[in-house]
């Protein structure tokens, strides 16, 4: 699976807890370098911080989604919590929605969920 | 009347008028009815008494006369003959000569002898009739004739020869007396009569008069009538030519008055008096009409400028009215001037820097610094001309220009103020992602630690400790970036149909834990909420209601907390009770303040930001609802009340 997030210390969070849980973790810094990754390698599960520089969630959603085609569940990781952008990611192809700072359960049941 | 008299000049001079033809004809008419005629009539016996006089004086020298001619006949010898004959021719013609006298009733004139017959007469018809007696009496009248008789002597021997007789009709004397004097027998005396009496041989006559009154105040009655009728007829005059002088003064004033009933009751003052008279009502006339023009003419020049200044107020309001609503400076500046222009009559500008060319009479425009209080000057009213036409108009445009300027500040406040609020949000929303990313990495790592990493009990502690610290920073965190949004506005308000009942429950689900954590009793009341649906934001709903129920559990430590829902009268009302350590009365008004934890005794440090139930009332608020605290006091307990309406 892809962790998309532009601070470090989140991505490294998810990633052990993740690979604590017998899974294959990799990690992008931005949407720009998350969709080159997708673009070369087939990934189970997306989680994507939506606040990002060079190209945010949403633009990376859209275009995962319509470009790259590719239909592999996303769960949206974000400090906002605004029904707007829930819904805004959620319209582009998102599946998931996860508020930071997220309790360790909650996040693997998201996870789980999505992978089934 | 005396009231009539006051109010009416007509009447006065009508009256004046009237009382000056009658007067004159009164007094004629008095003098005659109490005095003039008693003089006159006095003046009238007086003249009768005089002619009575005379008269009587008249016929008494005339029987004189007649006596003393019979006396002288008496002794005449001729009479010596009466014996000789019967009838004694001669003496019968002496007698008849005698007896001509000339007077209307003739005179008779006979001698009688001592046998008592006649001898001579001076009438033929009474010889040889006989002669009676009568008296002894030298006068005796009888049938209004005089007898006269006289004893005739012999001249010889002084013999009684007979007696000379002479009837004398009293008619004759008739013509000694002038015509209202009359002769009679004596009576007695009547009131309106005046008598003479007569003395001598008429001594049982009287003369007498009357005097009648009618008849001698006949003229003056018949001049009293004239004057009457000559008065009726100058009265009538005098009421006509009154009239008419008495019109020519009144009418004037009558008009004038109408006049100016007509112009205060019509509020016309170009009403005018028509009068063309040269006299001195004529003048009344043309001052009246030109005192009212120049009424007139300054109620119209005051109308005017009343108008002008109303419009000039109007349009002032209207132009403020414009600039109110506008958002931006150099619009509100635009608009004023633009209006501005159309109110006075001078061309006015605006601008920036006083030392560029303008001339004419400069407005300056101060602003007050919100920060510093201090007076800036903005810029200025430029007018286009050399100086005030008055004080007004002076002070009229300082005023314009203050209500510009406040205006003006008015929009930048607005500005500032929006600009803030933005900052603030801003600041908030990127503050919201800036802080929960580290919080983010703290909670997850003690939770991976604890979850994922082999450690002692001690160290398990320790992380828990950790993990606890952070989620109540995040805790924090959370409801002052609620609260800041709340009262930015900027809270996402998403009503939906909620099932009351099963989000309550989640509540308890949620929240449950913490008081079985402190071994308090959790109690349920729910009444008639069963298929209750309420409209609300569902988020916000939870929020609240589990904010009170750990608000609750947080400040009991022994007892129990109840969860009291109720649906009546179309309202919801739920009521979260718990036994804890109660609120102080006093302090029951600051609870709801933010950051507020009241220091109590018994309360050691309690777990919460202080935040909670401001939180909760801006929650409350953005819901429509009310939330109310009570508390008996302290350590009695306490109920959170939240009522819903409809």
């Amino acid at each position: 699976m892809l962790i998309v997030d532009d601070e470090v210390m989140n991505r490294d969070v998810m990633h052990k807890i993740l690979s604590k849980e017998g899974m294959d973790v990799y990690e992008a810094e931005n949407g720009r370098i998350a969709l080159d990754m997708i673009s070369q390698d087939k990934f189970d599960l997306v989680l994507m911080d939506l606040m990002m520089p060079v190209m945010d969630g949403f633009e990376a959603i859209e275009a995962i989604r319509s470009k790259l085609k590719e239909k592999m569940p996303i769960i949206t990781v974000s400090a906002t919590n605004s029904a707007e952008n829930i819904t805004r990611a959620k319209a582009l192809g998102a599946d998931e929605y996860l508020m930071k700072p997220y309790h360790l359960m909650t996040m693997l049941e998201t996870v789980k969920r999505v992978l089934k | 009347m005396i009231q009539l008299l006051r109010r009416s000049l007509q009447l006065r001079l009508l009256i004046a008028f009237l009382l000056m033809g009658i007067i004159p004809y009164l007094f004629i008419m008095l003098y005659f009815t109490y005095w003039g005629s008693a003089n006159i009539i006095e003046q009238q016996n007086i003249r009768y008494a005089l002619q009575a006089e005379q008269s009587k004086q008249l016929i008494q020298s005339r029987i004189e006369q007649l006596v003393r001619e019979m006396q002288f006949l008496s002794q005449l010898e001729i009479f010596d003959e009466m014996i000789a004959l019967d009838v004694d021719y001669r003496i019968s013609r002496l007698l008849e000569k005698k007896s001509k006298i000339g007077e209307k009733s003739p005179l008779l004139l006979y001698a009688v002898d001592e046998k008592g017959e006649i001898i001579a007469s001076s009438s033929s018809k009474i010889l040889h009739q006989p002669y009676k007696i009568k008296t002894t009496e030298a006068f005796y009248i009888e049938d209004k004739v005089l007898h006269v008789s006289l004893a005739l002597y012999s001249s010889f021997d002084s013999r009684s020869l007979g007696y000379l007789l002479a009837e004398y009709p009293l008619e004759n004397l008739k013509q000694f007396l002038p015509e209202n004097i009359s002769l009679r027998a004596s009576l007695l005396r009547g009131e309106k009569e005046h008598t003479f009496k007569l003395e001598g041989a008429l001594k049982s006559y009287e003369l007498f008069y009357r005097v009648d009154e009618k008849s001698e105040l006949a003229f003056i009655h018949q001049f009293m009538l004239y004057l009457s009728i000559v008065f009726m007829f100058g009265i009538m005059l005098i009421y006509f030519i009154s009239r008419r002088l008495t019109y020519q003064i009144i009418q004037p004033i009558a008009a004038l008055t109408q006049a100016a009933e007509e112009i205060i009751s019509t509020k016309n003052y170009d009403l005018r008096v028509q009068n063309s008279a040269i006299d001195e009502t004529g003048t009344l006339a043309l001052m009246f009409n030109r005192l009212t023009a120049t009424a007139s003419e300054a109620l119209k020049s005051l109308a005017r400028e009343n108008s002008f200044r109303m419009q000039r107020f109007i349009d002032l309001t209207d132009m403020l009215n414009h600039i109110a609503r506008l958002e931006n400076e150099a619009d509100c500046i635009n608009v004023s001037i633009e209006k501005l222009r159309a109110i006075i009559p001078y061309e006015i500008n605006f601008i920036e820097d006083a030392s560029t060319h303008h001339k004419g009479v400069f407005i300056p425009l101060y602003l007050t610094d919100f920060s510093s209080g201090e007076h800036v000057l903005y810029g200025h009213l430029v007018v286009k001309k050399d100086a005030y036409d008055d004080e007004d108009e002076e002070r009229f445009l300082s005023s314009v220009a203050a209500m510009i300027m406040l205006q003006i500040e008015r929009i930048l406040l607005i500005k500032e103020i929006k600009s803030a609020s933005a900052a603030k949000s801003d600041f908030i929303s990127g503050m919201s992602h800036e802080l929960r990313t580290p919080l983010n990495a703290i909670i997850g790592f003690s939770q991976y630690l604890v979850a994922y990493e082999e450690l002692n009990d001690e160290q398990i502690d320790i992380i828990v400790k950790i993990e606890k610290a952070s989620v109540h920073l995040l805790n924090i965190i959370n409801d002052i970036l609620d609260i800041s949004k709340i009262e930015a506005g900027k809270i996402e308000v998403h009503v939906s149909n909620i099932l009351v009942q099963g989000i309550l429950q989640e509540c308890v689900d949620i929240t449950i834990p913490l008081a079985k954590e402190k071994s308090l009793a959790f109690y349920l009341e729910f009444e008639s909420i069963d298929d209750l649906v309420w409209r609300t934001d569902a988020k916000l709903f939870k929020q609240i209601i589990i904010n009170l129920l750990s608000n609750a559990i947080k400040f009991t430590n022994e007892g129990s907390v109840t969860l009291n829902a109720v649906y009546k009268e179309d309202k919801l009302l739920i009521t979260v009770i718990d036994t804890g350590i109660g609120i102080k009365k006093e302090s029951l008004d600051m609870i709801f303040d933010a950051f507020t934890q009241l220091k109590n005794a018994k309360s050691t440090h309690q777990k919460g930001t202080g935040l909670g139930l401001s939180l909760s009332r801006h929650i409350a608020q953005t819901l429509n609802a009310e939330l109310v605290l009570e508390s008996e006091g302290e350590d009695k307990g306490s109920r959170a009340i939240l009522l819903f309406n409809p």
